[in-house]
């Protein structure tokens, strides 16, 4: 009977925590417990089970780490000089409290004279000013050039040397290019992600989670800053794709990178920057850890080298609209305009370009109706009120915008002209028009019944004869005769 | 009176404005300028090609038919400079003996040449800005070497049906120009009788009947209108006047009731100052056969004699506008384009066409039915073949306030019938007073043929020819 009882004082047990129970109603209770539940997930994750105490313990811990998160997420920071931002993690208050952004804005609170210190920050109104504006148009590659002043690495940077010269070049009416656009807009993805995972204050362990979702500007700053930081610097004179490095010149890497990668480098005819192009494409790859050809963006530089190598991707795409723009300030294509366009001067591009600035707009199309209408004058172009035609001044042709190819490509047949004599002969003809028989659906029931009726019969009759086709008895030889 | 007759003239005229297009208010008014001047050149054309063949100048068919439109879009190029629809409203033809229409061939080699005694039919229109005036003239072909001098008229069976046909239509002519004569004009001639196409068919048929002929189907006396001159292919609704039946081979029936013209002409209306009309009879020799004659109309050839020539095929065609189609050929839309760009919506000869495969092109129309074409018919009697005559002349009724109105006879005026003498004549006295000097009192103006310069195709062909021999 011993046996019996100790059989029976093992009989409820939790295989889980390596427990026993005397009741089946203990047993039922510790179900419930919180412990046995961290036991059942520990052993579903092939973990040992832990004592009691022990998870006691881990309770304490976790209360403290949640307490702690709990005060980190109650703290505001307010920047006045910088039009009253907030902040909302003491990281971010002080990334930005270094940023080039606000030391510019700080300085220039001072230099008004008003009263005002970077923190106490009477001078709201500085806030206003184009240098802002012109950043929430042209995200990228000016807050890319305000960041980093000293590396100066921007196309931004070599438009403006080369506008300064005098120089007529071909614009890109958004500053940037796709590529651009591109990092922006994954790390504007990211950012909002982390506005989201900020809104449950226990959930945001990251460090970069702590983004205030009000200001983009500045979250993109830091992202870049730190791009920056991590990013590895690549030389004129070094391959994009491989490790090889420490060519004579540019010429000698942009061979090298022909030869091994396949890189083309189209229009070379027009193109006035070889360096500023491939310093641009390097740095594309070296800090944007970009593709140059897709979409692709890399952890690291390695990552998107490996991308580009392994797809085939080591060349400059030059398909679409946009693509050309986005490397078409180091190409000068001014020698194939027509005659028409060597009046127009650089001052007057300069004023387009302005202008594309402020429209930011992304269709290629609209520059140039615009640049086509500030010339007219000059050249006898006339561009429609629908902005999509331009009349040529010598031969009288008219361009249509290719957008409506498919509308100037139709062929209408000409209309026939009904002169007088047809015009009075139709009207007295009395008899009906040929053409306009109306359809009878009834009547062409009818005649397709009729076809198949004959059809039917024809082949009953087909069977019928083949019944026929060979009564006779015996063979005879048509050969033979008889 | 007088004042109470003018009033009524111009209520009419206001009352006809809608169709001021087709209302000759006088002589000298822009819309009888152009028919005067369409019916100057037709005549011209015709009377110039009739003395050609009279000299022995012109005697192969193709010649006479390609100078006559030569001829015609020469001189319509000369005047009317802003008119753009003007030209060859009806290409010429010469339908010799029972030949009764359509011959107008498309190569020399080929074509008829006329002979000694040939009974030929000219027939030639003209239109300008669609005003046409339409003509055909019968002549007896003369004995060639040695005299052109005729000595002694042509008799028998020829001067009987050229005699008939020509005094019907002179009498048609008259009678209609009554319709212009005052109450008060003393001849007064058929002024209790209500002129009408039933009273024309009487005319025609008592002329007929005296001479011993029969009349032809085809044979009409109507209304025309611009652009409106009974082409084949157009069926007008209430034509003034009278129809012996349609020539179309389509419908050679003799019942009245199908497909024929008969029920769409307006027998019972009478003729109206401003109006112009056309009168196109074609009578044949009787051979005395009951069978040839028409079912209810004995003074008519039964449609069933009208058959078309086994040999020739058919040279001239007329656009049938109620029909349009989309062409697979290449040559028919280049063809149709042609045709409905710059040909009018009168027939015209294939030799006209300058489309590239031009033939080939007009057949595929014409087996879809847009193009209809005008099949060379011939009259064949049962014994043996009749000969036939045929003549048509286009006339304006012009109101006029001074003398009620004048008949002008833009075609088949000024041309001398050839010398035939029948032995039969007519006895009716009504007939007689229109056929008389006087005309039963119609002012009739004649529009007189020109001198027109030499024809240019015979020129070349002989230059031609001539070059050939060397």
């Amino acid at each position: 009977m011993a046996t019996d009882i100790s059989a029976d004082a093992v009989l409820y047990t939790c295989n889980s925590c390596a427990v026993g129970f005397p009741t089946p109603d203990l047993q039922r209770r510790h179900m419930k417990t919180d412990w046995h539940r961290y036991n059942l997930k520990r052993r579903v994750a092939t973990l040992p089970p832990i004592s009691a105490e022990i998870f006691a313990e881990r309770v304490l811990q976790q209360m403290d780490v949640t307490r702690q998160n709990e005060e980190r997420a109650s703290y505001q920071q307010t920047c006045r000089v910088c039009g009253n931002k907030k902040f909302t993690s003491a990281g971010a208050y002080e990334n930005h409290l270094s940023s080039s952004r606000h030391r510019e804005n700080a300085q220039r609170a001072e230099e008004s004279g008003r009263s005002a210190t970077a923190e106490e920050g009477a001078a709201s109104t500085a806030v206003a000013e184009p240098h802002s504006h012109k950043d929430s148009l042209a995200p990228s590659s000016l807050t890319l050039a305000d960041a980093n002043k000293q590396t100066a690495f921007t196309a931004l940077s070599f438009r403006d040397t080369r506008v300064g010269g005098g120089k007529k070049v071909m614009r890109r009416n958004h500053t940037g290019g796709d590529r651009d656009i591109d990092i922006v807009s994954t790390s504007g993805s990211s950012q909002k992600r982390s506005v989201r995972s900020s809104s449950q204050p226990e959930a945001s362990t990251k460090e970069e989670a702590d983004f205030d979702g009000e200001d983009e500007d500045e979250d993109i700053d830091i992202i870049i800053a730190r791009k920056l930081k991590n990013a590895v610097k690549l030389p004129v004179t070094a391959c994009i794709f491989c490790n090889a490095a420490n060519f004579a010149d540019v010429a000698a890497s942009v061979n090298h990178m022909r030869k091994e990668h396949g890189l083309y480098i189209p229009e070379q005819n027009y193109l006035v920057d070889l360096k500023g192009l491939i310093q641009y494409l390097s740095e594309k790859v070296s800090i944007g850890n970009a593709c140059l050809y897709c979409a692709f963006i890399g952890r690291s530089m390695n990552s998107a080298r490996d991308h580009m190598i392994a797809k085939q991707h080591c060349q400059i795409p030059f398909d679409t609209d946009d693509d050309r723009m986005e490397v078409a300030d180091f190409y000068d294509f001014s020698s194939s305009y027509p005659e028409g366009y060597e009046g127009s001067d650089a001052e007057e591009w300069d004023d387009v370009s302005d202008a594309d600035e402020e429209d930011s707009k992304d269709e290629g199309e609209t520059a140039i109706a615009t640049r086509a209408s500030q010339t007219r004058t000059e050249s006898n172009l006339v561009l429609d009120s629908t902005g999509y035609e331009l009349s040529l001044p010598m031969s009288g042709l008219r361009i249509g915008h290719r957008s409506l190819a498919r509308y100037y490509r139709q062929s209408f047949r000409p209309t026939l002209e009904v002169r007088e004599g047809q015009g009075t002969v139709i009207a007295a003809n009395s008899r009906p028009m040929l053409g306009t028989v109306a359809y009878d659906p009834v009547k062409d029931r009818s005649t397709k019944k009729e076809w198949r009726e004959q059809r039917t019969k024809k082949n009953q009759d087909i069977r019928r004869e083949m019944r026929y086709i060979n009564q006779q008895k015996h063979f005879r030889d048509p050969m033979l005769g008889g | 009176m007088s004042e109470a007759q003018e009033v009524m003239m111009l209520d009419n005229q206001s009352q006809q404005e809608p169709d001021a297009k087709n209302f000759v208010a006088s002589v000298d008014a822009p819309i009888s300028l152009k028919y005067i001047e369409a019916g100057r050149i037709a005549q011209s054309v015709l009377k110039l090609l009739a003395t050609q063949i009279t000299e022995q100048r012109l005697s192969n068919v193709y010649d006479i038919c390609r100078t006559g439109d030569l001829l015609i879009e020469q001189e319509c190029g000369k005047i009317f400079k802003n008119v753009e629809e003007k030209g060859v409203a009806n290409p010429t033809c010469v339908d010799v003996n029972n030949c009764i229409w359509g011959y107008s061939p498309m190569e020399r080699d080929n074509a008829y040449v006329l002979a000694n005694g040939d009974v030929a039919k000219i027939s030639l229109g003209v239109h300008i800005d669609g005003y046409t005036s339409l003509a055909t003239h019968t002549m007896v072909v003369l004995p060639t070497v040695p005299v052109l001098e005729q000595t002694e008229p042509t008799t028998g069976p020829v001067a009987d049906v050229t005699c008939a046909t020509h005094l019907a239509v002179e009498a048609v002519v008259s009678l209609l120009g009554t319709v212009l004569l005052r109450a008060d004009t003393p001849s007064g001639f058929f002024g209790d009788r209500e002129v009408n196409g039933l009273r024309i068919k009487e005319v025609v048929e008592t002329i007929a009947k005296s001479f011993k002929v029969k009349i032809l189907p085809g044979s009409q006396v109507r209304r025309v209108k611009r652009f409106l001159v009974g082409q084949e292919t157009v069926h007008e609704v209430d034509v003034k006047g009278y129809s012996w039946g349609a020539l179309s081979i389509e419908d050679a029936t003799d019942d009245p009731e199908e497909g024929d013209l008969k029920k769409i002409v307006n027998s019972e209306a009478a003729p109206e100052a401003g109006e112009s009309w056309v009168i196109d009879l074609a009578m044949c020799s009787f051979s005395g056969v009951q069978a040839d004659l028409h079912a209810s109309n004995s003074q008519q050839i039964s449609r069933r004699c009208i058959k078309p020539h086994r040999a020739l095929k058919p040279t001239i065609f007329i656009r049938d506008y109620s029909k349009s189609l989309s062409m697979k050929l290449k040559s028919a839309r280049g063809v149709l384009t042609e045709i409905d760009n710059r040909k009018s919506v009168f027939p015209f000869h294939l030799s006209a066409l300058e489309t590239e495969g031009a033939p080939l092109g007009v057949a595929a129309l014409v087996k879809m039915g847009i193009l209809a074409p005008t099949t060379v018919l011939t009259v064949q009697g049962a014994p043996g073949t009749p000969v036939s005559s045929r003549t048509r002349t286009t006339i304006l009724l012009t109101p006029s306030v001074k003398y009620g109105g004048e008949v002008v006879r833009l075609t088949g005026g000024d041309i001398t019938p050839s010398w035939v003498h029948s032995d039969l004549e007519i006895t009716d006295a009504e007939i007689l007073t229109l056929l008389d000097t006087k005309r039963a009192g119609i002012h009739l103006r004649n529009i007189a043929a020109v001198e027109l310069s030499a024809p240019i195709v015979a020129a070349a062909e002989e230059t031609e020819s001539a070059m050939e021999v060397e």
